[in-house]
Formats: C-alpha cells, sequence, structure tokens
C-alpha cells in the first residue's frame, strides 16, 4: 500500500520547524508552570496543555497514532483522572499550604538525576539513519518516519508479542492492586452490612 | 483536501502561467480549511439549534419559534418562520455582560469554555464529506485533512472536552457544577471505552484508521455484494452501540448527566452566561452534529449511493460540470448525517433521563459485552471475506 | 425503602447540600438540606416556610366573606378545593343548606381543579424525571380546563368562585357542553399521550418502581393522604369515607395501589384523572336548574362555636378548623394541609437513595409550597 503524502510530516510541512518550536515553548512554558504553580488544579491543567504539546510534536513528526494515544490516553484518562483527585482533595476556598525547604531541594535532586540518565541514554542514541525494519517481505520498506498505525500493530503481533503480552499481564496486577488497595481495610466483618459484601460489582464508580 | 486544492488551484492558475510552490499550496489549503471549518461549525450550530426547537415543537404539539423572522414565511408554514431567533439569540448573547462571579476561579472558568469550542472546532478535521476522481489518478477524500489516525483522532479529541467539563465544575465553586463536573467524567470515561470498542469493528473490516479508507471500503461491498457494503450490516451491534453511547458522549438527553437542569440546576456551567455559556450551547449542538456525521462515515456508507457512482463531469448537453461526484458526495453525507441527527433529536424529546447509577450499570455491564462480541463478529466476517472474496484494501 | 444502601468500600467524604429555595426542582420554594457522599444521600432534612404568608393570621383580621380570596391562597394550583373548605367551614357553622345547583356547580368545579391539578403534578413529575414532552402535553390541556374556568369566574389560578352559601356566579350557556367537549378531547388522550410516552419507557420505569418505597404504617404514622395514601394500598379517601355535597349521589371508584413506590403514586394520579372525568360526566347529566347562593348579609356573624371540615382537595385530606366567637371575623382559622404532611416524610424516605431520585420522589407527592407554609 503507498503511503500518501503526508503534509502534516516533517519533510513536507513548510512551516514545520516554527510550529515546532511553538509547540515546544509551550509545552516547556507549561512544564514550568506545573512546577511552580501555587495551586495544584492549576498545575494540573498546564500539565495537561504539556501533554497537548507533547501530542502535536508526535503529530509533526510523522507519529500520528503515537500523538492520537497521547492524547487519548495522557489527557483524556490520566490526567483527567489525576484533575478528578485533585478536585476531591484541594478545596478551593482553602488557604495554599506552604512548601517546606527541603522539598525543592529534594526535587532538584531528583530532577538533575533523572536528566543525568536522560543525558547517558540520548548521547549513545544514534538518531541519524533510520533502522531497517525487523520485518520480512514488503513490510521491511517501512522505515521509522512512518512508523504509522499498521507497523505498530505488526510489530507488537510479531517480534513483541511476548513483552507486550507480559506488559498486559503486569497491567491486569496493578489494576487488582490498586483495586485491593482502595478497598477499606479496618472494615471488620461484623459492622458491614451483608448486601454491600454481596455487590462486588461497585455499581457507582464515581464514589471512589 | 490538499490534492484537490492542488488541483483546482493548478487549474484556477494555469491558464495565466503561474504556477504556485508547494507550500504555497499548502498554506492556502490550510487557511481555506481552518475558515471552512469556523464557518460551517457556527453556522451549522446555530441551524441545528433553530432545528432542534422545531422539532422539539413538533413532538410536543406546537410550533416552536415563530416570531423572528419574514411573517410572510411564517405564514405559510411552521418550517418556514423563526429562522433567524437563533442568530437573534447569538447576538443578545454576545452583548450580554460578561459576568464572571468574584469567587470563582478566574483562570479554569476563563478556559473552559474555549477549550469546548477548541475541541468541537478540532473533531471536525478528520471527517471525510465526499470523494472526487475529478483530474485525480485516484478517487481522493474530500475532508480538511483525511488523517490516517482520523478514527483515533476523533474519539481523541472529545477527551478535551471531558477535562474542561471538570475544569468548568470545579472552578465555578458551586456544588451543583462541581457534581456536574464529577458526573461529566465518569460518564464520559466508562462510555468511552464501549465507543472504542464499538468502532473497534468497522476498523478491521476496513482495516484502515483513516475515515475516508473506512468509507471506500463500504463502497467496496461484502461478499461480493455491494448493497450490504455498509458497516451497518456486519457490524449490527457495533453501530447501536457506537449510537448510544456517542449520545453519552455528546451530553444528550437522556444522558444529559452533567447538565440535567431539573437536578443539578444545569450543572457545569450554572455559573456561565453571556458569551460563554454561549461557546458550550454551541460545542454542545455541534458535537452532536459531529457523532452523526461519524456514525454515517463509519456505518452508513458515508458519502456513497449503493451501487451508484456518480461521474467527476456531468454534461448536460454543452454544459460541464465539474467536481460532479464531490457535489453530490456532500449532498448524500449531509443528508445522511441530519436523518442520524433527526434519530437524536427525536430521542431527547421522548425520553426522561437516565439515572447515574442505571448509566453506569448500563454502560459497564450491557454496552461494553456486546460492543467485544461485535469485536469477534467483525473479526470473523473480515477473515470470510479476505479468504473466500479477496483481500480488503 | 432503602434503594442505594451504603457500600463501606466507597464511601468518602460526606458534604452539605442546600437544595433550594432556588431550585427548579423544590417546587417552590422548598429547601432540602441534603448531607450527600458522593451521589448518595445520607440524610435530608426539609426546611419549610419560605413562602410564609401568616395566612391564617390574616382571615382572623377579615370579615368572613373576605375569607374567600385568602383561602383560595392556601394552595393556588387547587384553589377551588381550598377555598371549598374554608366556605364549608363557615356554613357548617351557621348550619346553611346549599341549593342543589351550587352543591353541584361546587363539585364540578373541584374535579375540574382536580384535573387540572393533577396535570400540573404529572407534569412537574415527569419535567424533574428530565422529560420536557409530556410536560408540555399537560399544559396543553390544563390551559383548557383553566379556559373553562376562566369563562366561569374571571380568573384562571385563583378563582374567588365559592361563596359562604354557594357559588359565586352560575355557568355560562354551553358550559356543560363545553366541558364534556373538552372531556370527549382529553380522555383518549390520557392513553394515547399521557401514559404511551411515559408509562412502557424502560428508563422512566427503572426510575420509579421501586423507588421511594413508603409503607401503609409510616404512610399513616406521618399523617400521608390522599393519592400519596392510596398509593399505599389503602382505600382512603374523604369523598367516599364522609361524603360531603353530593357526592354520594355520584358513582366512582377510588383507585388504589399497593406497591408505595414513586411509580404507584403516579400511577394512582393517572387513574384519579378518569374517575374525575367520570364524575363530571355524571354531574352534566344530574345537575338541575335553579338558585346557585344563599344570600348571606354584608356584616356576617356567626354564631360561636368552633368546627372542623375536611374535604378531598387535590393533594389529600385537607381540612379547616374554624373557631367563631360570635363576630363578623373568625377568631382562629386553622388549615390542616396535606402538603406540610407530605413534607413531613422526607427525612424518613430521602435516605440510602441516589441524588436524583430525590428529585423523582419530591415530584411524586405533589408538594405545593404555599399550602405548605400558609
Amino acid at each position: 500500500m503507498p503511503l500518501p503524502v503526508d503534509i502534516y510530516a516533517w519533510d513536507n510541512f513548510p512551516f514545520a520547524s516554527a510550529v515546532f518550536w511553538c509547540f515546544a515553548i509551550v509545552m516547556l512554558a507549561c512544564a514550568f508552570y506545573v512546577v511552580t504553580a501555587k495551586r495544584i488544579f492549576h498545575a494540573g491543567i498546564a500539565m495537561i496543555g504539556c501533554f497537548v504539546c507533547v501530542a502535536g510534536i508526535y503529530a509533526l513528526l510523522g507519529a500520528h497514532f503515537m500523538a492520537g494515544l497521547q492524547l487519548l490516553v495522557y489527557v483524556g484518562a490520566i490526567a483527567t483522572l489525576l484533575l478528578f483527585a485533585v478536585m476531591l482533595t484541594d478545596k478551593m476556598m482553602e488557604p495554599q499550604r506552604k512548601t517546606t525547604f527541603f522539598q525543592p531541594v529534594l526535587g532538584l535532586i531528583a530532577s538533575f538525576s533523572m536528566l543525568l540518565v536522560l543525558w547517558l541514554t540520548l548521547s549513545s542514541s544514534n538518531f541519524a539513519a533510520p533502522q531497517p525494519a525487523v520485518l520480512e517481505g514488503e513490510a521491511s520498506a517501512i522505515n521509522l518516519a512512518s512508523l504509522d498505525t499498521a507497523n505498530i500493530g505488526l510489530r507488537l503481533l510479531s517480534p513483541y508479542t511476548v513483552p507486550f503480552e507480559l506488559i498486559s499481564v503486569i497491567i491486569l496486577a496493578t489494576l487488582i492492586g490498586a483495586a485491593a488497595i482502595a478497598r477499606k481495610e479496618d472494615r471488620s466483618p461484623a459492622t458491614a452490612p451483608p448486601q454491600a459484601a454481596a455487590a462486588a460489582v461497585p455499581s457507582k464508580p464515581q464514589e471512589q | 483536501m490538499e490534492p484537490i486544492c492542488n488541483r483546482l488551484l493548478t487549474d484556477i492558475l494555469s491558464p495565466w502561467g503561474i504556477t504556485l510552490p508547494t507550500w504555497a499550496i499548502v498554506s492556502i489549503a490550510l487557511l481555506v480549511a481552518l475558515i471552512a471549518i469556523y464557518a460551517a461549525v457556527s453556522v451549522n450550530a446555530l441551524f441545528l439549534i433553530w432545528l432542534e426547537r422545531k422539532i422539539s415543537g413538533r413532538i410536543q404539539r406546537r410550533q416552536g419559534p415563530m416570531l423572528c423572522g419574514p411573517k410572510c414565511m411564517a405564514q405559510k408554514s411552521m418550517w418556514l418562520g423563526g429562522w433567524i431567533a437563533t442568530v437573534c439569540d447569538a447576538v443578545k448573547l454576545i452583548f450580554k455582560e460578561d459576568i464572571i462571579p468574584s469567587k470563582v476561579d478566574k483562570f479554569g472558568f476563563i478556559l473552559a469554555p474555549i477549550v469546548v469550542m477548541l475541541a468541537a472546532i478540532a473533531v471536525y478535521v478528520p471527517i471525510p464529506w465526499s470523494a472526487t476522481a475529478y483530474h485525480q489518478t485516484e478517487r481522493v477524500t474530500f475532508a480538511f485533512a483525511d488523517l490516517n489516525v482520523g478514527l483515533l483522532y476523533i474519539v481523541a479529541v472529545p477527551s478535551l472536552t471531558v477535562f474542561s467539563i471538570l475544569t468548568a465544575g470545579w472552578s465555578s465553586n458551586n456544588k451543583y457544577s462541581l457534581l456536574g463536573g464529577f458526573r461529566s467524567v465518569v460518564q464520559m470515561l466508562s462510555y468511552e471505552i464501549p465507543m472504542m470498542f464499538a468502532l473497534m469493528g468497522p476498523i478491521i473490516l476496513a482495516g484502515s484508521l483513516s475515515l475516508g479508507d473506512i468509507v471506500k471500503a463500504q463502497i467496496q461491498g461484502l461478499f461480493g455484494i455491494p448493497f450490504l457494503g455498509w458497516f451497518i450490516v456486519p457490524s449490527f451491534i457495533g453501530a447501536i452501540v457506537y449510537f448510544i453511547c456517542s449520545i453519552a458522549e455528546s451530553n444528550r438527553p437522556p444522558f444529559d448527566m452533567p447538565e440535567s437542569e431539573q437536578e443539578l440546576g444545569t450543572g457545569f456551567n450554572t455559573e456561565y452566561s453571556g458569551m460563554r455559556f454561549a461557546m458550550f450551547y454551541l460545542a454542545e449542538f455541534s458535537n452532536a452534529f459531529v457523532v452523526s456525521s461519524i456514525f454515517t462515515a463509519v456505518f452508513l456508507g458515508g458519502w456513497s449511493i449503493p451501487g451508484f457512482i456518480p461521474p467527476a463531469e456531468l454534461h448536460l448537453g454543452s454544459l460541464v460540470i465539474p467536481y460532479f461526484d464531490l457535489l453530490v458526495g456532500i449532498v448524500v453525507f449531509s443528508v445522511k448525517a441530519y436523518a442520524v441527527l433527526l434519530i437524536l433529536m427525536w430521542i431527547r424529546w421522548t425520553f426522561v433521563r437516565v439515572r447515574p447509577d442505571h448509566l453506569m450499570n448500563f454502560g459497564w455491564k450491557f454496552l461494553l459485552p456486546l460492543s467485544i462480541a461485535n469485536v469477534i463478529i467483525c473479526t470473523v466476517i473480515a477473515a470470510v471475506q479476505q479468504i473466500y472474496f479477496g483481500g480488503l484494501s | 425503602m432503602s434503594t442505594f444502601p451504603p457500600n463501606p468500600d466507597l464511601t468518602t467524604e460526606e458534604f452539605e447540600l442546600k437544595m433550594g429555595p432556588q431550585h427548579p426542582s423544590t417546587h417552590g420554594v422548598l429547601q432540602l438540606s441534603l448531607t450527600l457522599d458522593g451521589e448518595r444521600v445520607v440524610a435530608c432534612q426539609p426546611n419549610v416556610g419560605f413562602l410564609h404568608r401568616s395566612i391564617e393570621k390574616i382571615l382572623e383580621h377579615r370579615t368572613y366573606a373576605q375569607g374567600v380570596p385568602l383561602a383560595d391562597r392556601v394552595d393556588y394550583c387547587s384553589a377551588m378545593t381550598s377555598s371549598l373548605a374554608y366556605v364549608m367551614a363557615v356554613e357548617k357553622l351557621l348550619d346553611l343548606t346549599l341549593p342543589p345547583r351550587a352543591e353541584y356547580l361546587r363539585v364540578i368545579m373541584s374535579e375540574l381543579n382536580r384535573i387540572a391539578s393533577h396535570l400540573l403534578a404529572y407534569g412537574t413529575f415527569t419535567l424533574d424525571l428530565g422529560g420536557t414532552t409530556p410536560f408540555l402535553f399537560a399544559f396543553r390541556d390544563r390551559e383548557k380546563v383553566l379556559d373553562l374556568f376562566e369563562e366561569t369566574c374571571g380568573a384562571r389560578l385563583l378563582y374567588n368562585y365559592m361563596r359562604i352559601g354557594g357559588v359565586a356566579c352560575d355557568i355560562k350557556p354551553g358550559f356543560l357542553e363545553r366541558m364534556i367537549a373538552f372531556l370527549d378531547y382529553w380522555e383518549p388522550l390520557l392513553a394515547s399521550e399521557y401514559e404511551a410516552i411515559v408509562d412502557e419507557n424502560p428508563i422512566f420505569y427503572n426510575r420509579t418502581k421501586g423507588v421511594g418505597i413508603l409503607a401503609q404504617a409510616d404512610a399513616l404514622r406521618y399523617g400521608v393522604c390522599g393519592p400519596n395514601l392510596r398509593a399505599c394500598g389503602l382505600n382512603c379517601d374523604v369523598r367516599k369515607n364522609e361524603p360531603y355535597s353530593v357526592y354520594p349521589e355520584l358513582e366512582f371508584d377510588i383507585p388504589t395501589r399497593s406497591e408505595g413506590d414513586t411509580f404507584a403514586r403516579y400511577r394512582v394520579r393517572m387513574e384519579e384523572l378518569r374517575q374525575s372525568a367520570r364524575i363530571l360526566r355524571q354531574c352534566a347529566e344530574k345537575i338541575p336548574p335553579g338558585e346557585v347562593l344563599v344570600r348571606q348579609p354584608q356584616e356576617l356573624k356567626v354564631p360561636e362555636g368552633e368546627t372542623y371540615v375536611h374535604i378531598e382537595s387535590s393533594r389529600g385530606d385537607l381540612g379547616c378548623y374554624l373557631v367563631a366567637d360570635g363576630t363578623e371575623k373568625p377568631y382562629r382559622c386553622k388549615f390542616r394541609t396535606p402538603s406540610f404532611s407530605h413534607c413531613s416524610v422526607f427525612p424518613h424516605l430521602f435516605k440510602d437513595c441516589l441524588f436524583s431520585d430525590i428529585v423523582a420522589m419530591c415530584a411524586s407527592f405533589d408538594i405545593v409550597l404555599p399550602e405548605t407554609d400558609r
């Protein structure tokens, strides 16, 4: 299947660098606001801005599937759930808590060690040439620049089946673990009403 | 869009001997698309509000808005009356005082309606209105941008709506708004999942995430029969599930939990007035149109008429109409989309509101298993088609 | 009763929500002080009194005839019946016998008012559940009933039609024909429009069936009356139990249901609409010609004494306790209003349910706040 010429991909898009810088600057500004915002809710909103910009950069690089997933998973699910949790804890009219001296210090240490790890990884990587695909046949024509949906699907199901399934199992375990932790532990069988014990599926997830 | 735009610009400019560089063509295409989307969204939403009021009037044995507009037309038929009522409403809302209550969180309060409107407009981008073969090597989809992950994009962008409704609910500093925001998140998160599974069937059948390719796959037909091609036939369950989920996704009654004016006093937008309220309102109607367009494109064969492909050029004696297939496609697509929308409106004015816990039960315990069953059915059908009737696209 | 029991796994922080007095679903100016846990209602405390106009106190400073328009305002959704209770109390102290035509007109107006009031109840009930269309069906036909009132007494909401000793004026020629024409038009619509649009709808069914079940014993304990009590399975209607006016001469049934839930209360009202139509048809046949008012002196002095009269208003057992001291003004006048009793059930009924159920249950009781507060 010939890939259609994609004007939104890096090489064909006329203002690609301008748009990239727009996304990059907005992203960095949002990221900066995430760590400096006084109100945790604002930080959450800025983080969503950050995610959207990352999605934009993905789209610019031609990784449309990744861009879509970034929006769907990070903005639609993770960030929204995060905001949801923030809304339940962050009372609007309450005065803001002051940060202690140690928090910025710890934060700096954590972020610099993260930066170090990233730097080491990035400096040892080679971005120069697209690597030939590991697949045989017609799929070998697919290069990294056209990292599209079909390619991702083929890779997930042929060379990376085992890691893919393993990750699924880990996520399942995480889900079960989260459900187990979310249960109130101080509940003794004597005080629990029988209906509640029988109702295994919570019919009202909004109360979680 | 850009091959058509390219062709069109070349056709227009070549007699003068002008050739434009690629970047200019792309820029013009983008600009045209941007203006077209804005114009289409706002005009269409205004028209939809009028239509909704007329339909509700018809269902409720009354006439709907009759006074704004030419009197002579209103006297002829109720369907001709009051057609500028929405424009008057919009003008009124624009000129209303912009109230920001003193104790709201200004940042979120101002941001929320903007993001809602943004998401409502952005989601129009990959909708395939039509296709044309005029002066093209192959049939080209006419969409603002026929993204190759169009379907994913279309379910991803409404996430921004959830986020902004949540923001609106929280920053309004009102308990009803907050409850509305909670409800909206719960509803959208749980209905997004069956919706995506319902759309999985057509994706498997078409073998593509691009909406244009999905429509083209429907034109090819199923098992060699063109009339079976519309994905509502092989993926019937998916169509029903998607339809229900799309009502929930666009926050329309009977799934208008976040608003539910009788319980929460219009929920998340209680504190909004004037233009900010109008943005929520317009976005709601534009989302309703978007979901019916997606339904049309994914399940009802988009711009196609079964067994009939309009010619690229229509010759009426000496008159030649270029882009004839494009025009026919747009008309057919609009007719189908509006038909779906009429069903949405019919449901809205007939049903009472669902209770939140029933909504959850229905979504998780009924729609989700059904949509997964649909994926299995569609896989089997796609496999049969692949093996016995030759490859899919 | 408990439709949504607490789940210890899911309980979170409780918060207070003052629902009302400005809220679209509290039917006027009721305030429900709710304790919510997420969407689950933990406790409910109704606060009444936002519409208190001290009607009972004002009555003590007005002559008996001046009291009629005030009594209208006790229940402005069913003004005919609320003023009927007042004038019947005065007549009982005066020991008056009314001309039969006046009695028939009172019954006709009461039943027409019951239709108007039940249509309002049906409309607001479905509206609170989120359906706009049934609401407009009900209001379209309620207008036709109000037209009948308007041609008789000139008013559409507060009629001032009942008089001590009869009614203010006779009906216009052709009124009965117009009334029968309305019934002929409207009665088939009950099944084809009103019930068709909600009864078979699974959403409506799920939201009302088994929601807000009120046990018969509890209902009696809280003084619940009228259609709400009959929905609990008790065949109790003042028109049958202690017949007044010409009700003994008329044939009608008292619809009851045994479930005691929101759906039962809605169904009982729909059946009562049919019975009211049946009563009206009989009245149109049986109404005799003659006088409609026994004229009373301008300065009517009521002999000393006290009395209690209760009638079946649209909302239930409406009582009027009247103490006269021999002057032209009542010494004390007290209304026993059904809506007040119904409001008192709320703390008992509105717990362990969902926030959305509050709206449905509140509307199914058909409370009218002016009647609660007076």
